[in-house]
């Protein structure tokens, strides 16, 4: 995917979680480690630590740098959760930057798991960001186990708005 | 996005429909249609023909067409929701070819449940399939609901399956 389709992507994102964040705020703090054992996460603020520790470990990936790592029983609000979420978007940001196109696309070995495997830039932010949209659903199935109307993150939603 | 984003999304789904396809059989063969109530979706054959029947109901709107409709509670066995979805994206398919790139991103204004919205053809289509992706959460949830693992259907996976 190009660039292009990668701002695209990362915008979407932003509108999910900013959907999510309206949405969860609303609650209270406490929606946020509320139980919800149906799911499989633990409650709400595992399954949205869960997916900004995707960047943290796919960005590490990228650099060959260390996690920067994050205590996800700490969360207790969504500021905390937040701070986690600005720090591995700005990495993400800056890590997107710093690639020219050729760059973005070249396929380049990476250390994975203790496995070498190739793959471009491009292809890692795609799948952060698509591993982000992936668990748009556990969070809906999440808020709707503690009782909530989960938000609508439809992409056209995220759209500019465009003159009819 | 772009045809390629496209393209890119479009094998992408299909191969996580696959993955989805392979996991479920395992599961025997009332696994469609066993309750899973915590979800919000009363079993995967709901969540999965909800996926389906939003190809159905975008492209029949975008190509001013009858959908074709699909009784989700009738579906018993996989075929049933396989013939259905095949059918569906075969209808995508012949849109994104139908047009030329300017085509696609040509802004235009068509109903939306009786509003007039202004989007591409571009943009829906890139909605239909972020659509599916965002679902995938709610099936992690249902087949953990069943006492199943879901499969991965990441998109480095989607990757290293299809590129090497």
């Amino acid at each position: 995917m190009n660039r292009a389709a990668i701002e695209e992507l990362l915008a979407f994102s932003d509108f999910a979680w900013r959907q999510h964040e309206e949405t969860i705020r609303g609650l209270g703090e406490d929606a946020l480690v509320k139980p919800a054992p149906g799911s499989g996460w633990p409650a709400l603020r595992d399954a949205l630590a869960h997916v900004n520790f995707g960047y943290d470990r796919w960005l590490s990936i990228l650099a060959d740098t260390p996690l920067t790592g994050f205590d996800v029983e700490s969360v207790r609000s969504w500021d905390d959760l937040e701070s986690y979420r600005s720090r591995e978007r700005a990495r993400f940001r800056e890590s997107l930057d710093s690639f020219s196109d050729s760059e973005l696309a070249a396929e380049r070995p990476m250390s994975i798991d203790g496995e070498t495997l190739l793959y471009s830039p491009a292809d890692i932010f795609v799948h952060v960001l698509l591993h982000e949209r992936g668990h748009d659903g556990d969070i809906s199935t999440l808020l709707y186990q503690i009782g909530m109307e989960p938000p609508v993150v439809e992409y056209r939603f995220s759209l500019p708005a465009t003159p009819g | 996005m772009d045809r390629a984003g496209i393209e890119e999304l479009f094998a992408y789904t299909d191969f996580s429909w696959r993955e989805h396809a392979r996991a479920i059989s395992a599961l025997g063969p009332k696994a469609l249609s066993r309750s899973a109530p915590g979800s919000g979706w009363p079993a995967l054959r709901n969540a999965l023909g909800h996926v389906a029947l939003a190809y159905d109901d975008w492209i029949a709107e975008l190509t001013s067409s009858k959908m074709i409709g699909l009784d989700v509670e009738s579906i018993d066995v996989w075929d049933d929701l396989e013939i259905y979805r095949r059918t569906v994206r075969e209808k995508f398919r012949k849109l994104l070819e139908s047009v030329n790139d300017d085509e696609l991103t040509r802004i235009r204004t068509m109903d939306v449940d009786g509003e007039p919205e202004s989007y591409s053809f571009a943009d829906i289509l890139a909605n239909l399939l972020l659509h599916e992706r965002g679902h995938h959460g709610d099936i992690n949830t249902l087949f953990y609901q069943l006492g199943a693992e879901a499969p991965l259907v990441d998109y480095r996976f989607f990757l290293s399956a299809t590129r090497r």
